[in-house]
């Protein structure tokens, strides 16, 4: 177990940096200049000048100015696109947004798509199985922009609830939130179904029935803890996914998180922002894949962890 | 000895595929939930693609995905009704150019049944048009998928070692890199520097089509490669495939007779479920702005041209949003219910007890 963590947490920074070099260069080798598409219309020289302030006059000046940078201080920098913010500054405002909104959305997809998934598997092919997995997969067969639009409409636009006014109170996390965690809750339902099923045919789950537990019991304690597994895996990307925030949600209801920043990055070509964004991103992903992995020697004891496990 | 006269040693496994193809098509055909969503997929598929004489740009007809019937733009679909905001003296001089209109088209008043949109063009068409190429862009996303996974999970799988390591190590990094970022990166950069032979090749419009497909095709193999891998790490402890190496079967022939009909279960499966999200993904990039190039249609293009006439709470224009996004919903719905069925249908264990 030590050793596994010790060679995963040596493999995290290699992992992360791979995907900064990664990025680096994509971020460079699309065309378009961040420092041309402003309005300004800047002569040569200024433009020039620019580049020299970010130490971007070509790829290889930027590329050590700017990890030495990032490694030693953890800045990534002033935004190419906005003057005056520095992408720290971004990433410190818009975060604890998305991480907020995320959070609660990981939380409804959780609950929704295991309970979901639980009856869909128990009741099989009856009609709450279609009933509840046609639920789960509207979350999936929609855009999420339609969806999230569609609960705009209908409480903010048409019940006016919640009042649309200033970000900041507890009730405006509802609906995006729910938004947000439609396509989780749709995937970690299907995953509850299938592994359910699977669990639901063995041996001491009929031993348990027979000594006279109750379905309740059987189902909610014994078959459920070890169905989780595959959901549990599923949690790291989907935690990735809501806490580092979404464009669509974001832009639908308004909200200041980072998932706009990080979609205009690339639009207008913010190569500072980029890697900023990514990086946070990746981070989250690869913290909590590693999380997932830990917890699972936790979770059931008999899974060796330091084995390569092949993840399907 | 010849490779004839080895007992055949492929035997059943992982999946039920070994069984008899006809006793497989029955399982298929008896799992509602498969029935169900490959009906419906061939059905919309047949549609869309059956019409293409009619609605492609070649075409004269009045449902001609980018046909502008001028003057009757935002029409309500079918003769469903006036609005009641029109005065009604403009309404029926309306009414009649458009009978008379009707009376020329070849096709009555078929082009109107769904209605038409800002720019005059029959929604029918559009909505025809561009389920030919959303529905090309999720099988071409499956096909990359499959070619480029199955190849990487194959060989990481069987070779093991540094191989191994090196190309998980690889599908790790891009994991770790949002999707997104890739798409809008790899279109971005295709669009700037596309080679000569491409411009040859596609005209200038199908280039944006070209682009979305091998954009979207090259991030979604990254599941199927793992998928792949994990189930070719765990054929290869099977005592079969040890035998047939002992038996001195040559490594392609292990490749091709005895891994790969084990595996295509699973690549089915998520091959049908690669197509689902391609679509969607699709459909994202239409809502940034860097989808496909405008006069050419899709459902996630359509439903995002749609949302802001749509929601309009003073004059909705709803057909715009409703129609596109049902017909993007079902073949969704129908595609994820084709690949849950085939996964109960593979699934050696599924006769799960009813307790």
């Amino acid at each position: 177990m030590i050793r596994f963590l010790i060679s995963r947490l040596v493999q995290f920074p290699l992992i992360l940096a791979a995907i900064y070099l990664v990025t680096f260069f994509m971020a460079w080798v699309v065309p378009g200049d961040p420092f041309q598409k402003t309005d300004k219309n800047l002569s040569p020289q200024a433009l020039m000048q620019r580049r020299r302030e970010f130490h971007a006059e070509n790829w290889r000046t930027f590329l050590v100015y700017y990890s030495g940078r990032v490694v030693r201080h953890a800045d990534f920098g002033q935004s190419m696109q906005y003057d005056e913010w520095s992408v720290n500054d971004i990433l410190k405002s818009a975060l604890p947004v998305s991480i907020t909104l995320g959070l609660f959305a990981l939380i409804v997809a959780l609950l929704g798509g295991v309970g979901l998934g639980t009856v869909a598997a128990v009741r099989r092919d009856g009609l709450l199985d279609w009933l509840s997995l046609s639920i789960a997969l509207i979350g999936v067969s929609l855009p999420g922009f339609v969806a999230a639009a569609m609960l705009f409409i209908f409480f903010t636009a048409k019940l006016h609830w919640p009042p649309i006014g200033e970000w900041g109170h507890l009730r405006d996390l509802v609906l995006p939130g729910v938004a947000l965690a439609l396509l989780p809750m749709a995937y970690i339902a299907r995953l509850t179904r299938v592994s359910m099923l699977d669990i639901l045919g063995n041996d001491y789950v009929r031993t348990a029935r027979a000594k006279g537990l109750s379905r309740g019991v059987v189902i909610w304690k014994h078959a459920l803890r070890n169905a989780l597994l595959p959901v549990l895996s599923y949690l790291g990307p989907a935690a990735a996914y809501t806490l580092t925030g979404s464009f669509v949600v974001e832009k639908v209801f308004n909200i200041p998180g980072l998932g706009q920043h990080f979609v205009n990055s690339i639009l207008n070509r913010d190569r500072t922002m980029i890697l900023g964004t990514v990086i946070v991103y990746s981070f989250f992903l690869l913290t909590f894949n590693l999380l997932v992995d830990v917890s699972y020697a936790f979770v059931d004891p008999r899974i060796d962890v330091t084995s390569d496990r092949g993840d399907a | 000895m010849s490779a004839a006269a080895i007992p055949r040693l492929n035997a059943p496994v992982a999946t039920n595929l070994a069984a008899p193809p006809d006793r497989l098509w029955r399982r298929v055909l008896a799992s509602r939930r498969a029935t169900f969503g490959g009906g419906g997929l061939l059905l919309i598929i047949l549609l869309c693609f059956g019409t293409l004489p009619w609605t492609w740009e070649g075409s004269s007809s009045a449902v001609q995905y980018n046909r502008q019937h001028d003057q009757f733009s935002r029409l309500p679909p079918s003769s469903s009704g006036r609005p009641a905001d029109i005065d009604l003296s403009a309404w029926n001089e309306r009414e009649t150019k458009l009978a008379g209109y009707e009376i020329r088209s070849r096709l009555g008043h078929v082009w109107r049944w769904l209605g038409t949109d800002t720019q005059a063009r029959s929604l029918l068409g559009r909505c025809l048009f561009g389920g030919v190429i959303s529905l090309s862009i999720g099988f071409a996303a499956a096909a990359i998928s499959v070619t480029l996974g199955v190849a990487v999970g194959l060989i990481a799988g069987y070779r093991g070692g540094w191989v191994d390591a090196t190309l998980m190590r690889i599908v790790d990094v891009l994991y770790g890199l949002p999707y997104i970022l890739l798409v809008i990166l790899f279109r971005i950069a295709f669009e700037g520097a596309r080679p000569k032979w491409m411009s040859m090749l596609f005209k200038d419009s199908s280039m944006s089509m070209v682009v979305l497909f091998l954009a979207i095709g090259l991030v979604s193999w990254l599941t199927m490669a793992r998928v792949v891998r994990g189930q070719v790490l765990s054929l290869r402890a099977q005592p079969f495939i040890e035998a047939a190496r002992a038996a001195g079967i040559p490594e392609r022939r292990i490749f091709l007779h005895h891994l790969l009909p084990n595996l295509v279960g699973p690549i089915i499966v998520y091959a049908s479920l690669t197509i689902p999200s391609a679509i969607l993904q699709e459909s994202f990039l239409s809502f940034l702005g860097v989808g496909i190039q405008s006069p050419l249609p899709t459902w996630g293009s359509l439903a995002s041209d749609g949302l802001q006439p749509a929601l309009n709470t003073i004059h909705s224009d709803w057909w715009l949003l409703l129609f596109p996004c049902t017909l993007l919903a079902f073949v969704l719905l129908c595609l994820n219910f084709l690949g849950d069925g085939l996964r109960d249908v593979f699934d050696p264990r599924n006769e799960a007890a009813k307790i």
